[in-house]
C-alpha cells in the first residue's frame, strides 16, 4: 500500500476529499497511488503541506518497499561522473537500491510505467557492447525510452563537434545522458553544459564508476560486506579507468587494496588513496579474498610496456597455481571482455565456482537501474 | 589604448627612475627629445624646464626601461583569429612591454626571409610595440635541415628557436649550435625531451594519474637540458633555455655557467605563481607547455629568481581562442596569455619575495636586452626612449574581460595585484596611457 494511502486511512480522509483539496481528479490521485504517475511540483508541494510533511517526494519513487525509502536520500548528485568524492553512504545507497531491484525481480521483463516518458541517451564515442547494452536494458526495464548514438571514432578526432553535439542533444531534453569517451574529463565537461543527469560510462583513463559499483555489488553479495576484505587488482593499472574507480570505491568502503602490475604498467601516485603496490604477483596475492583481473589492451602487448603476451601471462596472468597464493575461497573477477591466455587462464575463467565474471554482467543491469532511478529522483526533486 | 602623439619633446618629472643597467635608482626627472633619452637625473629641472616640452608629473611612480619579452606568440601569420599584431601590440603596450620577440611556430613557419619581411611590414603598419621575429632553427621546425641562418639574420631575425619543440636529432642540434656560432647567433630552446613528453598534457605524476591524463614527467626537462649543455660544451656558442620549470634544470644551468658556458635561462610568471593543482578538474586554461609542475617546483623557481639563478622573466604569451580551449583536456591547445599579467604577477617577487625592485626590473629589461644585443632596455643618454611608468602601490584587480589580448585565456582573472602600468613610451612617443592617469 502506498504511504499516502496509509496516511489517508489513518487520518480518515477519503481519496475524493483529498483529491478535491489538491484540485485534481480522483483518477489522477489513484494514478499517483498506484505509482503510474508522479505528482508535478505544485501538487507535490500541496501534498507535503496537507500531510504536514509526512508524505514527501521519496514516497512516490519507491513503491514496494517502504523500509528502503531512506536509501535514496544519501545520494544527492544530479550526475554520476566518478567514484572520487563519493562517500560511503552514497555508494551504499546506490548498492542497496540495486539489491532491492534484484529482490523485486525487476530484472525480469515486465511493463513498468513509473518512468514512462523519460528519455535516456546513450552517447558512445568509443566502441562498447556490454556497457551500452547494459544501460539500454536497464533503462528499458524502467520503462524509459532509449536513444543510442554511436559516434564514429574518426569524427571525434576533430573534437569541435563535441560540445555542439551535447547542446543539440540537450535541446531534445533528455532526462539522462550516458556518455563514454576516450578522453578523460569529457563527462564533466558535458555535465556543465547540459540540463539533464549525466552518467559517466567510462572516460579515457579516468573513471568507469558503474563498473566499480557493479563489482562492489558482486563482492558484497558473495562476501556479505566489503569492509575488511583484502582485494587484489592486477594488470594494466596505469591505463585502466576500471582500476581507478575500483581503487577509490573499495578503499572508501573499507577494503584493503593490493595493486599488482609490472612496473611499466603501474601508475605512480595511486597509493594516494591508500593502496599497496606490488610487482610480484604472488606476494600481492597473499591472503586476498578477491582477485580482480584487468583487461590488457592489445596495443600494450608489444612495444615498451611489456615485451610479449607470452611473457605477460607467465608472470602476471592468473592461473590456478598463482591463485593458490590467495585465500582458498578467493573469488576471481574480470570486467570483460577477456583475453584468454593473456591475463587469465582460459579454463579458470570458465570455472563458475571461482569466478564471478558472468554474474558481474548480470548485476550491471541492476546497478545501472539503481543509478538511473537515483538521478531521475534527484532531478525531479530539484524541479 | 594607443594615443598617437608626436611631441618630439617629453619630460617626465618627479619619477623614481630605476635603471638596472647602471644601477640608478633615484627620484628624478627624464627628458626625451627626438626619440631618444636626452638627459636624466636628480633635480634635473631645477634650473631649466624646457618650455616647449610636454611635461608629465610622475608622482613618484616608477619610471624604468620598457620590458623586453622573449618568446611571445602574436598570432601572425596564420592564427589571426587568436591574436593579431594590432591586438598583441595593444596588449603588450598596456603591459609596459616595448619590445617582443615573436616565436617562429607560425603558419607558415618563420624559416624564410619573406616571412620575416612580412612580420616587419605588419609591425611597421601597427607602429606600436617593437617586434623582433625569431626564426626557426630547422626548416619547417622539422628538426632535420638547418635554415639559412646568416640570411635570416640579415633580414632581421633576432635569434633562432624551435618554439615549443626541441631538436631531437643530437647531430642536427650539434650542427645548429656550431653553425650559429659563425654569426654569433643565439639558439633558444624550450627544453622538454620529445619522447618523454609525447602525448603528455600535464605534469606527470600523481595528479595526472588521478585525472586519467597522460603526463609529461619532470625528468623530460633535465634530460634535454643536460644533452644540450653537453653539446654546447663541445661546440661553444650561445644557448638560451626558455620556460624553465624545475629545480634540477636550475642546478644544471648554474653548473654550466660556472664552467664558463655561454648559457642563460628564463621562466614565465605562471611557473612561479601556479602549480599543477590549477588543472583542478580538467581546466584547460591551466594546460600550458611545459606543464605547470608541483608545488615544490613552483617554490624552487620562485626562489631561483630571487637568488638570481634565473636570468630573465618572459610572458610566454600564448593566446588561444575559446574553441581551442573549450574541449576535452587532451584535445585543448596549450597556452596562456601572459602580457598583461607579466609585471603584476612578477611584482610578488618584490613584495613578498623580498627581491630588490631593481633586480626584478633587470630580469624584464636589461637582461633580455643583453641576450638579444639590443640597444634598449636601459636608461642611458642617447638610447631609444623605450620606457614604462608603473604604480607599484595601488592595489587593483586583474579582469580578464578588460585585457587587450584578442584571446582571453588567462588563469589570473580576478587576481588582486599591484603594479599597474600607467604609461608606456616607445621611441619617445606615448603609445599607451592608463585611462585614469592624467598626465597633461
Amino acid at each position: 500500500m502506498h504511504a499516502l494511502d496509509k496516511w489517508l486511512r489513518n487520518n480518515s480522509i477519503s481519496r475524493k476529499t483529498f483529491s478535491t483539496k489538491l484540485n485534481i481528479s480522483i483518477a489522477t490521485l489513484s494514478r499517483y497511488l498506484s505509482g503510474n504517475r508522479i505528482p508535478k511540483q505544485e501538487i507535490m508541494q500541496r501534498i507535503i503541506y496537507l500531510t504536514d510533511g509526512k508524505i514527501n517526494p521519496s514516497n512516490f519513487y519507491i513503491i514496494k518497499n517502504n523500509n528502503s525509502s531512506s536509501s535514496f536520500k544519501n545520494y544527492k548528485n544530479d550526475h554520476l561522473l566518478g567514484i572520487e568524492n563519493l562517500k560511503e553512504d552514497e555508494i551504499s545507497s546506490l548498492l542497496n537500491r540495486a539489491d532491492e531491484i534484484i529482490k523485486e525481480n525487476r530484472l525480469e521483463p515486465k511493463v513498468n510505467q513509473k518512468y514512462n516518458g523519460k528519455t535516456l541517451v546513450n552517447l558512445f564515442f568509443e566502441d562498447s557492447t556490454r556497457t551500452k547494452t547494459s544501460f539500454e536494458l536497464a533503462a528499458k526495464r524502467l520503462g524509459i525510452d532509449v536513444i543510442n548514438m554511436q559516434i564514429e571514432t574518426s569524427s571525434i578526432r576533430k573534437g569541435e563537434s563535441l560540445l555542439d553535439t551535447a547542446m543539440t542533444l540537450n535541446a531534445m531534453q533528455p532526462d539522462i545522458l550516458v556518455i563514454r569517451h576516450s578522453l578523460s574529463g569529457t563527462p564533466h565537461l558535458l555535465a556543465n553544459k547540459v540540463n539533464c543527469g549525466v552518467i559517466n560510462a567510462g572516460d579515457g583513463q579516468h573513471e568507469h564508476p558503474t563498473q566499480a559499483l557493479l563489482d562492489a555489488l558482486a563482492i558484497r553479495r558473495r562476501k556479505k560486506q566489503i569492509k575488511g576484505l583484502k582485494i587484489a587488482i592486477c594488470g594494466d593499472i596505469a591505463h585502466s579507468r576500471v582500476a581507478r574507480s575500483n581503487i577509490k570505491l573499495l578503499i572508501t568502503m573499507g577494503a584493503k587494496v593490493n595493486l599488482i602490475a609490472p612496473s611499466t604498467l603501474m601508475a605512480e601516485g595511486l597509493s594516494y588513496y591508500g593502496a599497496n603496490t606490488f610487482s610480484n604477483f604472488k606476494e600481492g596475492l597473499n591472503d586476498v579474498d578477491i582477485v580482480m583481473i584487468l583487461r590488457l589492451q592489445r596495443e600494450r602487448m608489444q612495444g615498451s610496456y611489456i615485451p610479449s603476451a607470452k611473457e605477460y601471462f607467465k608472470f602476471y596472468g592468473l592461473d590456478r597455481e598463482k591463485l593458490s597464493f590467495a585465500k582458498s575461497d578467493a573469488l576471481v573477477m574480470h570486467p570483460g571482455p577477456i583475453n584468454r591466455g593473456v591475463e587469465i587462464d582460459s579454463e579458470l575463467a570458465d570455472d563458475i565456482n571461482r569466478t564471478l565474471i558472468l554474474e558481474q554482467v548480470e548485476l550491471g543491469v541492476a546497478i545501472r537501474m539503481s543509478v538511473i532511478e537515483h538521478l531521475i529522483h534527484n532531478l525531479e526533486f530539484k524541479k | 589604448m594607443i594615443k598617437a602623439k608626436n611631441n618630439s619633446k617629453l619630460v617626465f618629472k618627479n619619477a623614481r627612475i630605476i635603471d638596472p643597467c647602471s644601477g640608478f635608482d633615484n627620484l628624478g626627472d627624464l627628458i626625451i627629445e627626438d626619440r631618444v633619452i636626452k638627459d636624466f637625473g636628480v633635480n634635473l629641472l631645477k634650473n631649466h624646464i624646457p618650455d616647449d616640452a610636454q611635461i608629465i608629473d610622475c608622482e613618484r611612480h616608477i619610471l624604468c626601461p620598457g620590458f623586453i619579452d622573449l618568446g611571445a606568440n602574436i598570432g601572425e601569420p596564420g592564427e589571426e583569429f587568436k591574436e593579431n599584431i594590432n591586438t598583441a601590440s595593444d596588449a603588450a603596450l598596456a603591459s609596459g612591454i616595448t619590445s617582443i620577440v615573436c616565436m617562429p611556430n607560425t603558419d607558415p613557419v618563420i624559416d624564410q626571409i619573406p616571412i620575416i619581411q612580412y612580420i616587419e611590414k605588419r609591425a611597421k603598419e601597427t607602429n606600436g610595440v617593437k617586434i623582433y621575429p625569431s626564426a626557426a632553427i630547422t626548416k619547417n621546425l622539422e628538426g632535420t635541415q638547418l635554415t639559412e641562418m646568416g640570411l635570416l639574420l640579415e633580414a632581421g631575425a633576432i635569434l633562432f628557436s624551435e618554439a615549443n619543440k626541441v631538436i631531437s636529432n643530437t647531430k642536427v642540434m650539434k650542427q645548429a649550435l656550431t653553425y650559429a656560432k659563425n654569426f654569433d647567433a643565439t639558439i633558444m630552446i624550450s627544453p622538454q625531451d620529445p619522447d618523454l613528453s609525447k602525448n603528455g598534457v600535464m605534469n606527470g605524476g600523481a595528479l595526472a594519474n588521478r585525472l586519467g591524463l597522460p603526463g609529461i614527467p619532470k625528468v623530460a626537462e633535465i634530460i634535454q637540458i643536460e644533452r644540450d649543455l653537453r653539446l654546447l660544451e663541445s661546440t661553444g656558442g650561445k644557448l638560451h633555455f626558455i620556460n624553465i620549470t624545475t629545480n634540477d634544470a636550475i642546478i644544471a644551468i648554474l653548473n654550466a655557467k660556472n664552467k664558463g658556458l655561454n648559457v642563460t635561462c628564463s621562466t614565465a610568471p605562471h611557473y612561479f605563481s601556479l602549480d599543477e593543482t590549477a588543472v583542478d578538474e580538467w581546466k584547460t586554461f591551466a594546460k600550458v607547455f611545459p606543464p605547470l609542475r608541483e608545488y615544490e617546483d613552483k617554490e624552487a623557481i620562485y626562489k631561483a629568481i630571487v637568488e638570481d639563478k634565473i636570468d630573465i622573466i618572459s610572458s610566454h604569451h600564448t593566446p588561444q581562442d575559446q574553441d581551442s580551449k573549450r574541449l576535452p583536456f587532451e584535445q585543448a591547445e596549450f597556452g596562456i596569455i601572459g602580457f598583461e599579467t607579466l609585471f603584476p604577477i612578477s611584482l610578488d617577487l618584490h613584495t613578498n619575495g623580498k627581491m630588490k625592485l631593481i633586480n626584478l626590473i633587470d630580469k624584464l629589461t636589461y637582461e633580455p636586452a643583453k641576450l638579444l644585443n639590443l640597444n634598449t632596455g636601459k636608461i642611458k643618454i642617447n638610447a631609444p626612449a623605450d620606457l614604462t611608468l608603473i604604480d607599484i602601490n595601488t592595489p587593483y584587480q586583474l579582469i580578464l574581460e578588460n585585457m587587450n589580448s584578442k584571446s582571453k585565456n588567462s588563469l589570473f582573472d580576478e587576481y588582486n595585484v599591484k603594479g599597474r602600468i600607467l604609461c608606456t613610451v616607445v621611441d619617445g612617443r606615448i603609445v599607451y596611457s592608463e585611462p585614469s592617469f592624467e598626465y597633461n
